[in-house]
C-alpha cells in the first residue's frame, strides 16, 4: 500500500530528524582555557577575558544590610563596590582607596588620606563623607557591628581625610575596615533606606569590577572591569551563573563550561584531573562548623534553656565520627572554639578534648531533669554534606533520648530564621572570620554576628574578648581566650565540632581570581599595580 | 432535499454552535482556575504571612505583609482586589525581590513551552506511524510486545530516566551539557535534546497506545467497511476514512497530556538546571514566595483549559467532517 | 473432585491479560513481603550505620552500602511500607470523596447545580496534579502529611468526573427504571445498584492512578518537599545518592529499581485489567 510506505517513511524521518537534532546537541570539547589566563599565569602577566563562576546562590541583593539568597551575594558585592582597605589573596587586609594613614601615639585617632581623584564608575567623585555614611549603616544595622564596636566616632575633615576616633586601641582595625559591610557608595544616594533601596538596583563602583549585568530573578550576575578604579583588573568580565545542585557544578567544571566552582560533592576529590586544565583542592577555611542554639524569648524549647542540656549536646557528638563520615576525614574535629587553621591562638577548650562522654552527657540531662529526652527541632542549610552531619547528629544524640526532627532549608530561609522569625531551636552552620579575635568577636561580643542571632551574650566573656581585643602581647591574649573558652563551654550555646573547609576547582592559578581562603564572603581579582604590601 | 449548499450551512451553524458552548464552559473552568489558585493560599490552616515571618517578626511587619497578601480584608474583598489586579494584567510582585510576577513568567515560561513542544513534535512524529502500523498489521505477538513495552517504559519515573540518561551522556561521555541554557535557537537545542528525548520516550508510549487502540476501534466502524465495499481509492481511504477520525481520541488525549507534560516537567528542569517555570515553581515553594506560586499555578491551569479547549475544537474537526 | 478443580483451571487459563495480571500481581506481592519482611526481621536496621561508607556491593550486603555506612538494601526494603503506604492513602482518601462526589453529582436533577459542581470538578482537574501539589506545599509546608492532605484535597476530582459519567449512565439503565416503578425506595437502588457499578469503574482508575500517586510522592521527596532524612524513602534516597552516582552508583539505583519495579508490576495488573476487559 502506498500509505502503509509513505508511513514509513514518516516513521524514519522521525527518527533521522531526532538523531540530527540529538548530533546538534553534541557539544565540543571543553573549552579550551586562553593562553593568557591558565594555571601557569602569574598576576603580573595574566588577562583574562571572561572568568565564570558556577555559584551556589543567585545574586539577588547588592545591598549588604539586605541579604537575601546567600554568600555569594557577598562576594559579588565586595567585588563591585569600593573599600577603604580591601583583602587580597592571602585574606590579609591591604590598602585600596587608602592613599596613607597614620596613627596617635595613644593608638586610640587613626587619620586616613583617600587617593586624590577617585571616581565611581558613573564619574561622581568619591569623597570621604561616603565611608561616613556608610559606617553609620553599619553600626546601626545587624551584621557584625561588633567589629567597629571599638569605634567611638568617625569624621570627615575634608573631601579626602577620614579621622577615627577608638575608644580602645584594635590591632585588628585594618581587619574591620576591610569587611564588606564598609563599602563605599555615594552618600548622598544612600542616606535613607528609601533611598538606599532604589540605589542597590543599580549601583555604582569605586571598586575593580561594576556592574554589568544584575537580574534579581534570573540566573545570570555580570560584572565587567571599572574603569574609573585606580589600578588595571586582570579580569575583562565576570559571569556568575546559577548551580544550586553540587553534581551539576560538578559536570559543569568537568567539561569546561565553568572555570571556578565552590562547594562541590565530596566525590570530586576522587575524580583522576587532569592537571594541567584543572586544579581542585579541599581548602581549609578559617572558620568553624558549629552548632548554634537560639537562647532568645521566641525559642520555643524549653529543655534547650538549661546549660546542662547544652553540655550535654556538648558532650554526646562523635566529632570525629562527623568529620570522618560526613566530610571524608577532609578536616579535623576541634578540641576548641577557634578555626585549626594558621592560628597560633588555637587552644583546646572541650573536656576531654572534645572526644565523646556518653556518660558524662546522660548525668548532665538527669541532673537537668530530663533522663526521659525531649524533642527537638534542628535547622540545617541544604549545602553540600550538611544533611549527612544532621543524620550523624540525630542518631548521636538519639543515644542520650532526644529525639530530633531535620529541617532541611534553602539558605535563603535560613536566613529568615535567624533574621526574622528567630523561633529556631537549634542550627547545623559555620563561623567563618578573617582572625580568630574577629571570629570569637562574631559570637561573644556584645554586638557580634551570632550574639545578635542567638540574642544572647555573656558580658564577662564579651569583656574579656573586648580586653583581649585591645592588646598585642600573645601570651596576655592567650589567658584571656582561655578564661573566655571556659565560659563558652560553661553555657555551651555555640558548640564548635570541626574546622571549615570546602573543596573548590579552578583552572587557573592561585590569586588571580578567587574568593580569598580564609573567610569566603568576599572575593578577589589580581589587579596591576597589586594592592600595596605594607 | 438537501443540497450541497445547505449541507454545508448545516455544517458550520452546528460548528458554531458547538465551538460556543464550549468557549462558555472553557470561562467557567477558567473562572474556577482563577478561584481555586487564588483559595489555594487560604486553604491551609494559620496566617500565611505570619507563617512566613515567624512570630519574631516586627508586627509593622507583618502587618504589611498581611496588606501586600490581601489578608487583611475579608474574603470577598480580597477576591476582588485580585481579581481587579487580573484584570490590569499584573499578578502581584514577588516577595523576595519586589520584581513583577509577571516578567519572572514571561522569562521562564518560553523555555518550558519550547521543552515541551519539541517533546510533543518528535513524540507525535513517532506515536503516528508506530500505533498506527501495530494496529494496522493486527499480528498478535507484535501487538502484546507493543503493549508490554509501552508499559513498562510508562511506569519508569521520568525523573529516573533522566538521571540514568544524565549518568551516561553528561558525566561518562560529555555529549550533553549540565547546566544553563541559550536562548538563540539552534544553541539552545544543545541544552534540550536529553530532556526533550526523556520527554519524548515518555510520551510516545501514551500517544502510541492512544493512536493503537483507536485505530483498531475505527477498523471496525461501519462506514470503513462500506468504504472498502464502495472501493474508495487507497489513500483517500486511509486519511479519510481511518487516521483522521481516530486521531481525535489523540488530539484530545494530547491537550490533556500536555497539561500533564507540564508538571512533569518540573522535575525534568530541577534536574537539568534549565531555567523553565517548573524549577522557578520550586524555588518559590521552598523560599514560601506566595504571590509567585500562585502566579505560576494560576498560569498553569490557565493553559490546561486553553489546550483542552483547543483539543476539542481540533478533534471535532477532525471527527465530524466525514465525506460520506 | 480432581475433574472439576481441571475444568476450573482450564477453563480460567485462556481468558486473555491474565499472564499480566498475574505477572503483575506476584511482582507487587513479592515487594510487599519484602518490604515487610526484610526491615524488620532482617540483620540490620535501615538507620543504623553498619560498616563503612561507600563500601560496594557483597555476600553480607547484598546491595552495598550508603554514604554514611548504612545498609541500601535494609534501606530500600524499608522505602516499601512508606511509598506504597503514603500512597495508598493518597489514592483510597480521593476514591471515597471523588466517588460519592460522582454519584451525587450523577444522580442531581437540578440543571445549575450540576453544571456549577461540574465546572468546579473541571476547574480542580485542570491543574496538573504535580503542580498544584508543589504548590501546596508551600502553604502547608513540607512533610508526608502534608502530602497525604494535600493529595486528599485535589486528587477527589478526577475520581468524581468518572464517578459521575458512569452514575448517569447507571441510572438511566432500564432496570433502575423498573426499581422505580416497581416502588423500590431510591436509597435502596442507590445502594444496591449505582454503588458497586460505579465504584467498579472508579476502582479500575484508582489502581492507574495508584501509580502516578507513587510518582508524585516519590517525586516531590526528590525535589525535598516531603520526605526528610534520614526517612528511608525512594525519592529522597535517589536524590541523595546523586552526588555520588558515579562512585557508588547504588546507592541511588536500587531505590531507583524498587520504584520501577512497584509501578511496573502494578502496570501490568492494569494492562491484564484492560486487556481481559477490552480488546486485542
Amino acid at each position: 500500500m502506498k500509505r502503509n510506505k509513505v508511513i514509513r517513511l514518516l516513521a524514519s524521518v522521525a527518527t533521522l530528524a531526532l538523531a540530527a537534532s540529538t548530533m546538534v546537541g553534541v557539544t565540543t570539547a571543553a573549552a579550551a582555557a586562553s593562553k593568557t589566563c591558565n594555571l601557569k599565569s602569574r598576576p603580573t602577566n595574566a588577562i583574562c577575558d571572561t572568568f565564570i563562576y558556577a555559584s551556589l546562590h543567585r545574586v539577588q541583593s547588592l545591598d549588604k544590610k539586605a541579604p537575601v539568597s546567600g554568600y555569594t551575594e557577598s562576594q559579588m558585592t565586595y567585588i563591585v563596590q569600593g573599600q577603604l582597605y580591601r583583602f587580597d589573596a592571602d585574606g590579609q587586609a591591604r590598602r585600596d582607596l587608602v592613599e596613607s594613614e597614620s596613627i596617635s601615639a595613644d593608638s586610640l585617632t587613626i587619620t586616613q588620606t583617600l587617593k586624590s581623584g577617585l571616581k565611581y564608575s558613573d564619574g561622581t567623585p568619591v569623597v570621604a563623607n561616603d565611608a561616613v555614611v556608610s559606617y553609620d549603616r553599619w553600626s546601626t544595622s545587624k551584621f557584625s557591628a561588633g567589629y567597629i564596636a571599638k569605634v567611638d566616632k568617625v569624621v570627615a575633615k575634608d573631601s579626602r581625610t577620614l579621622v577615627w576616633t577608638l575608644k580602645s586601641p584594635y590591632p585588628d582595625f585594618h581587619f574591620a575596615m576591610a569587611q564588606e559591610f564598609l563599602g563605599l557608595h555615594p552618600g548622598n544616594r544612600v542616606d535613607t533606606e528609601a533611598k538606599a533601596k532604589e540605589y542597590f538596583k543599580a549601583p555604582v563602583s569605586a571598586g575593580p569590577l561594576m556592574v554589568k549585568t544584575f537580574n534579581p530573578t534570573g540566573d545570570l550576575f555580570e560584572a565587567a572591569a571599572n574603569p574609573n578604579y585606580w589600578a588595571k583588573p586582570i579580569l575583562k568580565l565576570l559571569k556568575v551563573v546559577t548551580i544550586p545542585d553540587a553534581n551539576a557544578r560538578l559536570a559543569a567544571f568537568q567539561n569546561g563550561s565553568v572555570d571556578f566552582v565552590y562547594e562541590l560533592p565530596l566525590t570530586s576529590k576522587d575524580i583522576k584531573w587532569d592537571k594541567t586544565k584543572f586544579r581542585v583542592a579541599a581548602a581549609l577555611d578559617s572558620g568553624t562548623f558549629m552548632i548554634p542554639i537560639n537562647m532568645g524569648p521566641l525559642q520555643p524549647n524549653k529543655a534547650l534553656r538549661d546549660n546542662r542540656v547544652r553540655k550535654a549536646l556538648s558532650l554526646s557528638i562523635d566529632r570525629a565520627g562527623i568529620m570522618r563520615n560526613a566530610f571524608g576525614g577532609l578536616s579535623k574535629a576541634n578540641c576548641g572554639m577557634q578555626y585549626n587553621y594558621n592560628n597560633p591562638l588555637y587552644l583546646c577548650s572541650l573536656p576531654k578534648n572534645g572526644v565523646r562522654d556518653i556518660s558524662s552527657a546522660r548525668k548532665l540531662m538527669n541532673q537537668a531533669g530530663y533522663s526521659d529526652g525531649f524533642k527537638m527541632k534542628l535547622a540545617v542549610p541544604n549545602r553540600v554534606l550538611w544533611s549527612e552531619v544532621a543524620v550523624i547528629l540525630k542518631e548521636n544524640w538519639s543515644r542520650i533520648g532526644i529525639d530530633v526532627t531535620i529541617d532541611l532549608q534553602p539558605d535563603a530561609t535560613i536566613g529568615q530564621y535567624l533574621n526574622v522569625q528567630r523561633n529556631w531551636e537549634i542550627m547545623w552552620f559555620g563561623n567563618n572570620a578573617a582572625t580568630p579575635l574577629l571570629q570569637l568577636n562574631n559570637w561573644f561580643a556584645t554586638a557580634g554576628l551570632w550574639a545578635g542571632f542567638v540574642g544572647y551574650s555573656d558580658p564577662e566573656g564579651a569583656k574579656l574578648l573586648d580586653e583581649a581585643s585591645s592588646m598585642t602581647n600573645r601570651g596576655q591574649i592567650r589567658d584571656n581566650l582561655v578564661k573566655l573558652e571556659k565560659i563558652a563551654f560553661e553555657s555551651s550555646h555555640f558548640i564548635p565540632v570541626g574546622t571549615r573547609f570546602n573543596i573548590i576547582g579552578s583552572n587557573i592559578a592561585a590569586n588571580l581570581i578567587q574568593p580569598p581562603i580564609p573567610g569566603q564572603l568576599e572575593f578577589f581579582v589580581a589587579t596591576n599595580p597589586a594592592l600595596p604590601r605594607d | 432535499m438537501l443540497n450541497r449548499k445547505g449541507f454545508v450551512n448545516i455544517i458550520k451553524s452546528e460548528f458554531l454552535s458547538r465551538v460556543l458552548g464550549r468557549l462558555i464552559r472553557s470561562i467557567a473552568v477558567a473562572f474556577w482556575v482563577m478561584v481555586i489558585a487564588f483559595t489555594l493560599m487560604r486553604l491551609a490552616p494559620g496566617d500565611p504571612a505570619l507563617a512566613r515571618l515567624g512570630p519574631g517578626a516586627e508586627p509593622e511587619a507583618i502587618e504589611l505583609l498581611q496588606k501586600q497578601l490581601r489578608l487583611d480584608v475579608n474574603p470577598l474583598q480580597q477576591f476582588w482586589g485580585y481579581f481587579v489586579e487580573l484584570l490590569q494584567g499584573s499578578l502581584g510582585d514577588s516577595l523576595q525581590t519586589s520584581t513583577p510576577v509577571l516578567s519572572l513568567i514571561g522569562q521562564t515560561l518560553p523555555v518550558t513551552i519550547y521543552l515541551i513542544l519539541l517533546s510533543t513534535f518528535f513524540a507525535l512524529l513517532l506515536s503516528i506511524p508506530i500505533g498506527t502500523a501495530i494496529a494496522w498489521s493486527g499480528r498478535s505477538p507484535l501487538v502484546y510486545g507493543f503493549r508490554t513495552i509501552t508499559a513498562m517504559l510508562l511506569a519508569i519515573p521520568n525523573f529516573f530516566l533522566a538521571l540514568v540518561g544524565m549518568l551516561f551522556f553528561s558525566v561518562k561521555h560529555n555529549w550533553a551539557p549540565v547546566f544553563g541554557y541559550n536562548t538563540s535557537f539552534p544553541e539552545n537545542l544543545r541544552y534540550l535534546w536529553l530532556p526533550v528525548l526523556v520527554n519524548t520516550i515518555i510520551m510516545t508510549s501514551v500517544i502510541s497506545r492512544v493512536v493503537f487502540s483507536s485505530i483498531v476501534e475505527t477498523k471496525r466502524e461501519e462506514f470503513v467497511e462500506t468504504g472498502i465495499i464502495r472501493g474508495v481509492g487507497k489513500s483517500r481511504f486511509f486519511w479519510f476514512y481511518i487516521l483522521k477520525p481516530s486521531l481525535a481520541p489523540t488530539v484530545v488525549l494530547l491537550s490533556y497530556m500536555m497539561g500533564t507534560m507540564l508538571g512533569a516537567t518540573v522535575i525534568l528542569e530541577t534536574i537539568f538546571s534549565l531555567p523553565g517555570i517548573g524549577r522557578e515553581l520550586v524555588t518559590a515553594v521552598l523560599v514560601r514566595d506566595y504571590p509567585v506560586v500562585q502566579g505560576i499555578v494560576l498560569v498553569f491551569g490557565a493553559i490546561t483549559v486553553f489546550l483542552s479547549f483547543m483539543g476539542d475544537l481540533v478533534a471535532y474537526y477532525l471527527d465530524r467532517r466525514v465525506k460520506i | 473432585m480432581k475433574e472439576g478443580v481441571m475444568t476450573r483451571f482450564r477453563n480460567w487459563i485462556p481468558m486473555p491479560g491474565s499472564v499480566g495480571i498475574f505477572t503483575g500481581t506476584i511482582m507487587f506481592i513479592s515487594l510487599v513481603l519484602a518490604g515487610l519482611i526484610i526491615p524488620n526481621f532482617g540483620p540490620f536496621k535501615a538507620n543504623d550505620f553498619v560498616g563503612e561508607p561507600f563500601a560496594s556491593m557483597s555476600a553480607k550486603h547484598p546491595f552495598g552500602l550508603d554514604q554514611l555506612g548504612r545498609d541500601v538494601m535494609t534501606r530500600t526494603f524499608a522505602g516499601v511500607p512508606i511509598d506504597l503506604g503514603v500512597a495508598f492513602l493518597g489514592v483510597s482518601i480521593p476514591f471515597i470523596i471523588g466517588t460519592i462526589v460522582g454519584i451525587f453529582l450523577g444522580l442531581a436533577k437540578n440543571r445549575y447545580f450540576i453544571n456549577l459542581v461540574g465546572s468546579i470538578i473541571d476547574g480542580v482537574n485542570a491543574f496538573p496534579l504535580l503542580v498544584l501539589a508543589i504548590a501546596m506545599i508551600s502553604f502547608f509546608g513540607t512533610g508526608l502529611q502534608s502530602v497525604i492532605i494535600i493529595l486528599s484535597i485535589t486528587n477527589w476530582a478526577r475520581y468524581a468526573r468518572i464517578a459521575r459519567t458512569r452514575a448517569i449512565v447507571v441510572s438511566q439503565q432500564n432496570y433502575i427504571e423498573a426499581a422505580k416503578t416497581l416502588g423500590y425506595p431510591r436509597w435502596r437502588t442507590i445502594r444496591k445498584h449505582i454503588v458497586p457499578n460505579v465504584s467498579s469503574e472508579t476502582i479500575a482508575y484508582a489502581l492507574s492512578d495508584f501509580i502516578l500517586v507513587i510518582m508524585v510522592v516519590s517525586g516531590l521527596s526528590f525535589l525535598g518537599l516531603a520526605a526528610t532524612p534520614p526517612l528511608a524513602e525512594w525519592g529522597s534516597m535517589i536524590a541523595e545518592g546523586r552526588s555520588y552516582l558515579s562512585q557508588a552508583w547504588w546507592i541511588t539505583i536500587f531505590p531507583g529499581a524498587a520504584l520501577c519495579w512497584a509501578a511496573v508490576s502494578l502496570s501490568f495488573i492494569v494492562e491484564g485489567l484492560s486487556r481481559r476487559d477490552g480488546g486485542m
